[in-house]
């Protein structure tokens, strides 16, 4: 009995001596669930399992874009509710806001409508740049950055299935793609500092690729077209997979 | 983690609509209720998922919670992961990709301790549900054996049976793998 039971103590203790917390995003985590929190619109029904997992999008996509539609016309602009850019103090807590609204289960054509706003937003900025030179080479620096992420995050959310939604969104993402590498290329021209041309010339080799990215997003999904037995097929060669849909 | 008196006040406030005080709330306790559903699922992602179902179902039902001098927050917000948990299982557990189960080392904050007791966690995997819950919750979340009970919906003879076949479960799992 004395040794069933000093066994025992001794597995309790290895027990108590083996407890660990675990590491998780609960930056992320949090912001959604505060994001949700302040949605008031967010039923009882939605929360039962908020999930970031795409097979349960279409059940939760009219709660989820009502909230989104909710967010959106309370702060002005769901991804701005702070006017901040790429370079200043506030900068990331903006870019954590797009990251929730990214994150909430939407339709895909949505999403992509969202990242094409964030980047046109990025390249207004830049072009702001061009116009009224900035003393802050950092500031420079990271609105060239943040413009090229944001495109190419906007390419990668573009959905594979052939619409004249996603038709318009892959127009408009082309187009940015050209007003970015045009407004790289004023930059260098411009520019004084080697350092900074150096970072312009790499930029502008980046921006050339996401550019052929996205046409070539463009003239698959005309081929596409072409032949009806790619009907339903889906291409992911070149393509960046986003961690929301490796479910799919 | 914040003492409980601090969290009721922040419950008082939170209920009166008050987002930063669940924000606080959300500050102290996400970190043991993630480990208590990360140990269990052992996939991250889902982990996350479940504990922001869990956390906008806390908030969503703070009008039903009441102050027990016998239970802490603390208790009420793992009953509502517990039964999140089983809950998530009964509709996925069959359907979930076992691919995607992951090494808890890989999330270990301190690697060098997992890695000592490895053979626990390996160990504790093949147990019952419930044994696993029940060890968890009473080791590793240091329950006692009242909150326990209100946390698995059992009474307090139930918690101390289930205990004692799960440490001794446990047992006959670690001789097998000559850890003891």
């Amino acid at each position: 009995m004395f040794g069933f039971n000093s066994k025992n103590r001794k597995i309790e203790t290895l027990l108590r001596q083996s407890r660990q917390d675990f590491g998780f995003d609960s930056i992320s985590t949090k912001a959604r669930i505060m994001l949700a929190v302040n949605v008031r619109h967010l039923s009882k029904d939605d929360v039962r399992h908020f999930s970031l997992n795409p097979r349960t999008w279409p059940k939760y996509a009219f709660g989820a874009s009502l909230a989104m539609l909710v967010v959106v016309s309370t702060t002005g602009l769901a991804f701005a509710s702070t006017k901040s850019k790429p370079g200043e103090v506030l900068f990331p807590v903006q870019k954590l806001q797009n990251r929730v609204v990214l994150s909430l289960p939407l339709p895909a054509a949505t999403k992509a409508q969202i990242g094409t706003k964030i980047a046109a937003k990025r390249l207004r900025e830049l072009d702001e740049i061009q116009k009224h030179p900035t003393n802050k080479p950092s500031m420079l620096s990271a609105e060239i950055r943040e413009a090229q992420e944001s495109i190419a995050q906007a390419a990668a959310l573009v959905p594979d299935n052939e619409t004249e939604e996603t038709d318009k969104i892959t127009s408009d993402l082309e187009g940015l793609s050209v007003q970015h590498q045009q407004a790289l290329q004023n930059l260098r021209a411009a520019a004084n500092d080697d350092d900074l041309k150096l970072e312009l010339e790499n930029s502008v080799k980046d921006a050339t690729i996401t550019q052929e990215k996205i046409r070539s997003l463009k003239h698959r999904k005309g081929s596409d077209n072409q032949n009806p037995q790619n009907e339903g097929r889906t291409s992911g060669s070149g393509k960046l997979k986003l961690r929301l849909q490796k479910d799919e | 983690m914040l003492q409980e008196q601090e969290i009721q006040e922040l419950i008082v406030q939170a209920k009166r609509g008050n987002t930063d005080a669940f924000g606080q709330i959300y500050d102290s306790l996400s970190q043991p209720l993630f480990n208590f559903l990360f140990a269990r699922l052992r996939q991250k992602e889902q982990a996350e998922d479940l504990l922001q179902t869990v956390f906008l179902k806390i908030w969503h039902n703070l009008e039903t919670y009441k102050p027990s001098s016998r239970a802490k927050f603390s208790t009420w917000a793992f009953q509502i992961a517990n039964y999140t948990l089983i809950d998530y299982w009964r509709t996925r557990k069959e359907t979930s990709d076992i691919s995607l189960v992951e090494n808890l080392s890989d999330f270990a904050l301190n690697p060098t301790l997992y890695e000592k007791y490895d053979y626990l966690w390996e160990a504790l995997r093949q147990l019952p549900d419930d044994y696993q819950t029940v060890i968890d919750l009473r080791f590793r979340q240091d329950r006692t054996v009242i909150e326990t009970a209100k946390i698995m919906g059992k009474s307090q003879v139930g918690v101390r049976v289930l205990q004692h076949r799960a440490i001794k479960a446990l047992r006959e799992q670690l001789t097998s793998m000559n850890k003891i």
